[in-house]
């Protein structure tokens, strides 16, 4: 019996996002296949050939930096700590702590033979590792008091003993002597020019540095003279606007590929550093990585990667995904292979197995909260900001209709019936932030409001409609949860607990309810009566924003902001499993209509297919 | 409406895709429909390629019997003649006319013109031709049909000039009546002549006889008269 007492892992099917805000975060494997990114605390291994992923997780918070060995044994990914991974292997190697807080910046030596860490602005240290021992040779602070926060660090191509680093004011050039356990920094010295260097790149032949600078120029600076030697574009009207975030030598060394905070990409011709070429791609362009000679990707912080090739210059977009919070997410009733996403800025449908973006509907400057299908699937309602339901056509995108005012603010919860004629008219039951759960009629032609009910004091959470269309419960943060009858639009019953609740749901023989919220507790009661059955504490510090049942009851998942999914018995109300890799809140959990996986998505804007146990 | 338009793209991504896999791409199956109503989320769900089965290879209906005569022991070049043509007897020689071989540097016999046609021994040399006696009596009784025609319709004119003056032909029933009727007051009045008196003294009977006499005249007269066919009446009672 002890085996039904442990605890299961759940195993990640596929993992939609991409952290783009990590700077040099998108690197390329020197075998040529595997790419590796990060994506909040999970660095994600992702094959080009296959559609298949692997993830490295041991992370608990985000990833700040990742780097690879140029032998391409090591992935090293730093956090408050940094994990050296063995890539073969897949599996964690040492976990290396010495650094507080933060750790800024990773860099290996050319033969992999040391490791380079730079910590964060309160840590404000040089770390230098031994890759036999996995072991500190040395440290140093990383910048002098005088001077500020030292931002990128970039080791030399021939030397194993030589690296850089640079930041707020700073351009220092460190020598390490192994033997003597001491790590020595030489400044360079760029005169009256006072620049802050968000990314650095070392020529071929470590003849000189390109730093790239937050005043949108890059200058070049002697590695042996340790001189600064120019700056460019030439013209001061052609400094990139938002910085440089990420600099790249091309493969024939001829030219510097800049990616800069506004979107541009551009290539600065040698010895000039006028400018050659230049494109633009949405989101600040934080690392760029080559993929061949003739072609490099650019990953951006709108989490969307492009390919770019050197010759043509046109980026092509390769993957995207949300790069903001992810507000709600929804099935169609009859499918698993599809399902939408709403996100603070734009609303994704997604092809669940090829993790494919197939339709996105962005209104400028509005968010949408709630996100359901009607039960047909031919019209996708959402629910926004603006207090406004907005009926999308699935395939196009197209409006449908608006209900306007359907709320005083904001259009939090969302639910639909059954049509009710053969017409295929249908009612919506809607809840906003001003605490009235209303019922809308909805034909082709009109939207009525049917019935609005002013019962909750708080915002509406969650609406969850019985099958037979004729009893709902709404969940709200004022602390209840009402049972509504849906015939003469009265209150059933109420729930009240000490918590703002953030999801409930109906046991699939709707005999009892489930309920969660910000007392970290998911609560089980009697819905004809409204008693509190039991209650089960699912986290033992966060609340639970997500909560989801299967078709056969007798497991719910539940996400909150501890980060992990979390997958219960029903009846015994245990654990069975726990899925971590979110690296923030997670905001919604949905079982998929087969019940074969899991979708959880998060603050940080990533989409996770957990695989669903079997109970 | 919406004051604010919705901003609707399909990620490049899955063009790109559609690009490469546009022989069977499910999105390019489906077409979007004109009503946004009518759209169904169900729609993108890509359908999953089947492939079509396999078709059985091609086998000739021949192939059995090809395969047996390929191996079986009939004569070589059975349908094609054989492969050696015997030459001909020294005795059958190649005579003059008899099909010369065409060879480069010989020449075929040209062909002799034929000689023209001997008109003298020709049937019906001298004679007028049958064609022409045809014709002739063509002519003839087309000229006969005009005349007769013309003739008719000298009739046909003079008889409505008559009936223009009022006169009409006698029908020929009536003619036969008045002539039969005329026939039998003769009759009468002959018979009464043959029974008079030979004796004929006195002044009342010879003013008797002459009458009768006269009488008798007068309808022999008319007899010889209606006799005649075409007989015309005139009713113009002024002249």
């Amino acid at each position: 019996m002890a085996t039904e007492h442990d605890v299961h892992q759940l195993n990640i099917k596929s993992i939609i996002g991409f952290g783009g805000n990590v700077p040099g975060g998108l690197l390329k494997h020197p075998d040529g296949i595997h790419q590796i990114y990060s994506l909040g605390s999970t660095v994600v291994v992702s094959d080009s050939k296959k559609p298949s992923q692997e993830f490295l997780q041991g992370h608990t918070n985000v990833v700040t930096c990742i780097a690879i060995s140029k032998c391409g044994k090591y992935i090293a990914s730093g956090q408050a700590d940094i994990i050296l991974w063995d890539f073969e292997k897949r599996t964690l190697l040492k976990r290396l702590s010495l650094h507080k807080v933060k750790v800024q910046a990773l860099a290996f030596s050319p033969s992999g033979k040391y490791l380079a860490s730079l910590g964060g602005e309160d840590d404000n240290a040089v770390i230098v590792w031994d890759m036999q021992q996995y072991a500190a040779i040395c440290g140093s602070p990383a910048s002098t008091d005088s001077s500020g926060v030292t931002l990128s660090l970039a080791y030399l191509n021939k030397s194993d003993t030589q690296f850089v680093t640079g930041g707020v004011g700073t351009l220092r050039v460190w020598e390490l002597n192994a033997e003597k356990r001491k790590v020595r920094a030489t400044n360079c010295q760029t005169g009256q020019i006072k620049r802050i260097v968000k990314c650095i790149a070392v020529d071929e032949n470590d003849e000189y540095m390109y730093c790239g600078t937050t005043t949108g120029d890059l200058q070049q600076v002697s590695l042996k003279s340790k001189l600064f030697k120019k700056a460019g574009p030439p013209k001061e009207k052609d400094l990139f606007s938002l910085g440089i975030l990420s600099t790249a030598l091309s493969p024939k060394g001829d030219s510097v590929i800049a990616g800069c905070g506004d979107g541009t990409i551009a290539v600065l011709g040698l010895p000039n550093l006028n400018i050659l070429k230049s494109t633009k791609v949405s989101g600040s362009v934080t690392s760029i990585s080559f993929d061949s000679p003739t072609k490099f990707h650019a990953g951006t912080a709108q989490s969307n990667i492009y390919s770019v090739s050197v010759e043509d210059f046109k980026p092509t977009l390769i993957t995207t995904c949300h790069y903001s919070r992810i507000n709600d997410v929804c099935f169609p009733t009859e499918s698993s292979d599809i399902f939408a996403t709403a996100s603070d800025s734009d609303i994704r449908l997604w092809n669940a197995n090829t993790k494919e973006e197939l339709l996105r509907i962005s209104v400028p400057n509005l968010e949408c909260q709630c996100i359901t299908f009607k039960k047909d699937g031919s019209s996708l309602i959402t629910g926004w900001n603006d207090g406004k339901i907005r009926a999308f056509g699935p395939q196009s995108g197209r409006l449908q209709y608006v209900i306007n005012d359907a709320h005083k603010r904001v259009v939090t919860a969302l639910a639909v019936t059954d049509a009710y004629n053969n017409r295929g008219d249908f009612r919506i039951v809607s809840g906003g932030e001003d605490g009235q759960v209303r019922v809308w009629k909805i034909s082709k032609q009109t939207q009525q409001l049917d019935h609005a009910m002013k019962e909750h004091k708080g915002t509406v959470t969650c609406i969850k409609i019985r099958k037979n269309g004729y009893e709902c419960v709404s969940a709200s943060s004022d602390g209840s949860c009402i049972i509504w009858d849906l015939t003469r639009y009265v209150r059933n019953q109420v729930l009240f607990a000490p918590s703002f609740f953030h999801a409930c749901c109906y046991y699939p023989d709707e005999s009892q309810l489930l309920t969660s919220g910000t007392d970290r507790k998911v609560a089980y009661w009697e819905a004809f009566d409204g008693s509190l059955i039991r209650e089960i504490q699912a986290s033992q510090s966060d609340t639970i924003n997500g909560l989801d049942i299967t078709e056969n009851g007798k497991l719910f998942v539940v996400g909150g902001s501890d980060k992990i999914v979390k997958v219960y018995r029903y009846e015994e109300g245990e654990l069975h499993s726990v899925g971590m890799g979110h690296s923030t809140d997670i905001t919604k959990v949905r079982i998929s209509p087969n019940g074969n996986f899991v979708v959880s998505v998060s603050s940080e804007g990533a989409i996770f297919q957990w695989q669903m146990p079997k109970a | 409406m919406a004051a604010v338009k919705p901003k609707v793209q399909f990620s490049s991504q899955a063009a790109l895709k559609t690009q490469l896999e546009k022989k069977h791409d499910p999105r390019a199956a489906i077409p979007i429909p004109a009503d946004p109503y009518l759209e169904s989320v169900y729609s993108l769900i890509p359908e999953e390629y089947i492939a079509p089965p396999k078709e059985k290879r091609y086998k000739s209906h021949y192939s059995t019997q090809a395969r047996k005569e390929y191996v079986s022991d009939t004569k070589k070049a059975a349908s094609m003649g054989p492969a050696k043509v015997p030459l001909p007897a020294p005795s059958h020689f190649l005579k003059k006319r008899q099909g010369v071989p065409k060879k480069e540097g010989w020449f075929m016999p040209k062909k002799t013109k034929k000689e023209s046609p001997s008109f003298l021994s020709k049937k019906d040399y001298g004679r007028t031709p049958e064609y022409l006696k045809k014709r002739v009596l063509e002519i003839k009784e087309a000229e006969l049909n005009l005349a007769n025609s013309l003739a008719l319709k000298q009739q046909e004119q003079q008889q409505s000039a008559l009936e223009e003056q009022g006169i009409l032909v006698l029908p020929d029933e009536e003619r036969e009546r008045i002539l039969k009727g005329l026939k039998e007051n003769w009759e009468q009045l002959n018979n009464d002549y043959q029974r008079l008196s030979l004796t004929v003294d006195t002044v009342p009977k010879i003013a008797r006889k002459v009458n009768m006499e006269q009488q008798l005249k007068q309808y022999e007269d008319l007899i010889d008269r209606f006799s005649h066919t075409n007989i015309h009446v005139s009713f113009n009672t002024g002249q």
